[in-house]
């Protein structure tokens, strides 16, 4: 009777968290279906509807029907905001390659979760349960909330709704034509442009209900973003990218695979949602309810790193390697410490290149490798009081073997669920860093990693960071001018062609991640000797996003490009840091202003030009 | 003479309630050159990429010179020696021609898996031996994106060709190319087949390169084989005009 009560409360809160995930999921799919952009900013409208919220109830005073009216009135606000970042920026870029828009949207998450630390500031906020719905009811001897009963109400109620606008509205009708085929609903004289728009505002009026509705129940406070994306994510990628029934199901598994995990495994439950995401994507790799994404038609090819002449290459290496060197005799203390996290930086963005630029497979979540070799390295020198040396040995090679184990389930998915597959697996780990407490110190992290023997000394430190960065840096070169890189660049371009050759290519591919990972971890490693603690936020998607920014000062096209990108974004980094408080937000802005600019990415731009006369 | 290099026996794939590919049983004899024609819809490339392990055949076996290949990972069939070309050019856009056909000629050597060597010019001179052999080396060093249709056709028979195969298949090699140019590269791919005794194996719609090329024609109509044998015997089947031609009796060519 115990069990059985205990699962009942775990339940009825799974089926209400359910609901709040269903909102947003519904929301964020159906902006996907229609104009295939993963919205990261979903996130952030849930996170804002909820704040509005809270200041509309405070402004309200102590009126009864205070909570219904912000009910109405928050998520008609960030549907507003939904409508001015589409008509502003996405409007814009489209036709762009996938990944741009991920990244534009990531932007805005960064520039949303700092407005609303300025705005709100950082502390929790709550709202109380409306009046009318502040009792409770008993169910199997368990005390409930009205207002759990309120939202589990409103679940079918919107359901249906959605499903009377989809299947008995001609917008509706229009919106499930262009998941099928926008071209086709583009050649049929519907325009799309206002078709696009509406999605998007009525896909974030969803998520602002979502964040309205929640308020009463959560604690609001700025991190709800991220946290809230992630699981959103998760339920569109199971139920099947543009599927809404699919969406409602994945809610609905994964509120009470949630709640109930957390009395299976305490603490770390979300890892059990992500393998669960892990076996449906190799069961199902569609999702439970997806099918094919349909090819866009018009879109512009992947372009992809080429081999260029080596000759300037090898100069700018010379002249950049002499710089380097003699800089401890002409640069002071602090720039030491920066160049050192650009070598760290530069060889990370390089060996994701290698996966992206080189393999076409965008990882969202490089972040795993990096942080992997860092922890490693922590670990193995506080807890197993292993040397320096050793640390440099075996932490590049955990991550690789991350890479193998993390690689061979990625390979088997493309484009945008790659790219959620390896943010889960990010996020896995993160979670076990930030959950682990008597192992990994929880988000205190590790202190003291510092770097001993003859290298131990700043100036030695910087000199080894600087070897093994470039050791690593051309070892990537050595693979990508090898025939294995032609084959990686050959399988990128056409996979079914690469075949034909006798090209074994998910096997390429997991090479691809193995090799990747491990530099990555080597990155990692030598970044945590520098700064002599590790955090769980090496692992955070943040971190994960860092070198793809890189990549895109650089240039993803040319093999110096990540080196150049990451020593731009460390001045960067160094510069504003020291003006504002806001660092995500600028990071954001740049982020945005970048793929606006260049929305092909910045070598395809100059390419285009270039081969301007030919095409 | 006698040979058979490929047998294929009671070949089956449905794509739900359709049967793309329907008890198809079909042999092709060491050396010969082999139209496969049909309708629009027949099931000609599914039979190719089933061929090439592109897709898995719900039923039947492939055996290439005895030995079965059925269901095996595309790669490896390569390495048994059938290559192929593709109805929609395919090719690595961002090499050059001389990269293209590198990267295939380095595979075939069994190289590629080095990641701890450089590239260089590996294999250069197979690579200009089978450029020179299909009229691109002065293209060499041009990106492959920028060729033209013609070109890009040519570009693919000299990957396909990188391997030394046994048994080429051609999906629609002329497809998309201006007439004249069409009898240009089918007098080359039987010029090629000749001196390296090749076997071909192609799908085409235009008759003329179909009955000047081939010396025996196989008509496939839902999947199935429907009639097989000299071009002229073909050509005179009742059977196949009225697949291409419609039901009425009056029309002969």
């Amino acid at each position: 009777m115990q069990l059985l009560q205990i699962l009942t409360v775990q339940v009825v809160t799974g089926l209400t968290n359910a609901m709040f995930l269903f909102l947003i999921a519904s929301g964020l799919t159906l902006i996907f279906g229609v104009t295939r952009i993963v919205n990261f900013a979903h996130g952030s409208f849930y996170m804002l509807s909820s704040y509005i919220t809270y200041s509309l109830m405070a402004a309200l005073g102590p009126w009864e029907a205070r909570f219904w009216v912000s009910l109405i009135l928050a998520p008609a606000a960030v549907a507003m905001v939904g409508y001015i970042i589409e008509r502003l920026l996405l409007r814009r870029i489209y036709g762009s390659p996938e990944l741009f828009q991920l990244l534009l949207t990531f932007g805005l998450v960064l520039i949303f979760g700092d407005l609303v630390k300025a705005v709100w500031g950082t502390d929790n906020k709550s709202v109380p349960v409306p009046e009318q719905v502040s009792g409770s009811f008993t169910l199997l001897g368990q005390q409930f909330p009205h207002y759990y009963l309120l939202v589990l109400a409103l679940g079918p109620v919107v359901t249906l709704g959605l499903w009377w606008v989809f299947y008995r509205t001609r917008w509706g009708m229009l919106i499930r034509a262009a998941t099928e085929d926008r071209e086709m609903v583009a050649a049929l004289g519907v325009d799309q442009g206002r078709l696009f728009t509406g999605v998007f505002v009525f896909g974030s009026w969803l998520a602002g209900l979502g964040g309205a509705l929640a308020a009463p129940v959560m604690a609001i406070s700025p991190g709800m973003d991220t946290a809230v994306i992630v699981e959103a994510f998760v339920v569109v990628v199971v139920g099947g990218m543009g599927s809404f029934s699919g969406a409602l199901l994945a809610a609905i598994l994964i509120g009470i695979l949630k709640a109930v995990g957390i009395m299976i495994v305490p603490g770390i439950s979300i890892v059990l949602i992500f393998a669960f995401m892990a076996v449906v994507l190799i069961l199902k790799p569609w999702g439970l309810a997806g099918r094919p994404m349909a090819e866009i038609r018009g879109a512009p090819p992947p372009r992809g790193a080429a081999l260029g002449p080596s000759r300037g290459l090898y100069a700018a290496a010379l002249l950049g390697g002499a710089l380097l060197l003699s800089l401890p005799l002409w640069a002071g203390r602090f720039w030491l410490v920066v160049a050192g996290e650009v070598f760290a930086f530069g060889l990370f963005a390089t060996s994701l290149n290698l996966l992206w630029g080189y393999g076409g497979m965008v990882s969202f979540g490089h972040a795993a490798y990096f942080g992997l070799g860092a922890y490693t390295s922590a670990l193995l020198l506080q807890k197993a009081q292993i040397s320096m040396s050793l640390c440099f040995l075996i932490s590049p090679c955990v991550a690789g073997a991350a890479g193998l184990i993390f690689g061979f389930f990625c390979v088997r998915l493309s484009h945008i669920y790659l790219a959620m597959l390896t943010l889960a697996f990010a996020q896995i780990l993160y979670t076990i860093a930030l959950q682990w407490y008597d192992f990994t110190g929880g988000d205190n992290g590790l202190l003291g990693i510092w770097p001993t023997g003859p290298l131990g000394t700043p100036l030695g430190y910087y000199y080894l960071s600087l070897g093994l960065a470039a050791l690593g840096i051309c070892a990537v070169w050595m693979v990508v001018r090898s025939p294995f890189g032609a084959a990686l660049r050959a399988l990128r371009d056409n996979p079914a062609r690469a075949e034909s050759i006798g090209i074994p290519v998910r096997l390429y591919q997991l090479v691809a991640f193995v090799i990747s990972g491990f530099f990555s971890g080597l990155a990692g490693v030598i970044f945590v000797f520098q700064k002599g603690s590790v955090f769980p936020d090496y692992l955070f998607v943040v971190k994960s996003i860092e070198p793809l920014i890189m990549i895109l000062l650089g240039g993803m096209h040319s093999f110096a490009g990540p080196l150049i990108g990451s020593g731009v974004f460390k001045l960067l980094d160094t510069v504003i840091t020291s003006g504002t408080e806001y660092w995500q937000a600028v990071l954001g802005g740049i982020l945005a202003g970048l793929v606006l600019m260049f929305p092909q990415g910045i070598t395809g731009y100059t390419g285009r030009h270039r081969e301007g006369g030919r095409a | 003479m006698e040979s058979e290099l490929l047998e294929v026996s009671g070949l089956r794939k449905s794509f739900g309630a359709l049967a793309a590919v329907d008890d198809l049983t079909l042999s092709l004899r060491e050396g010969e050159v082999r139209a496969l024609i049909g309708p629009n819809g027949a099931g000609k490339t599914t039979f190719f990429n089933l061929l090439t392990g592109h897709l898995r055949p719900d039923a039947g076996s492939v055996r290439l010179r005895g030995e079965s290949i059925t269901s095996m990972p595309p790669p490896r069939i390569w390495r048994r020696g059938v290559s192929r070309t593709f109805q929609v050019p395919a090719f690595f856009a961002s090499k050059t021609v001389f990269e293209n056909v590198q990267i295939a000629v380095l595979s075939h050597l069994g190289l590629t898996g080095k990641f701890y060597v450089f590239q260089g010019k590996k294999g250069e001179e197979r690579v200009n031996l089978i450029l020179e052999r299909v009229g691109l080396k002065e293209r060499s060093g041009e990106v492959s994106g920028h060729l033209s249709y013609g070109d890009l056709k040519k570009l693919e028979l000299a990957m396909a060709l990188a391997n030394d195969p046994q048994l080429l298949l051609l999906d629609e090699p002329t497809a998309g190319m201006a007439p004249g140019e069409r009898g240009a590269l089918m007098a080359l791919v039987l010029e090629i087949a000749t001196e390296r005794g090749l076997t071909v194996l192609f799908t085409e719609h235009d008759m003329d390169v179909v009955f000047s090329v081939a010396q025996r024609v196989t008509v496939m109509h839902q999947g199935r084989v429907v009639a097989d044998g000299a071009p002229e015997d073909v050509r005179s089947d009742p059977g196949v005009q009225r697949i291409y031609l419609g039901e009425d009796e009056r029309c002969s060519s």
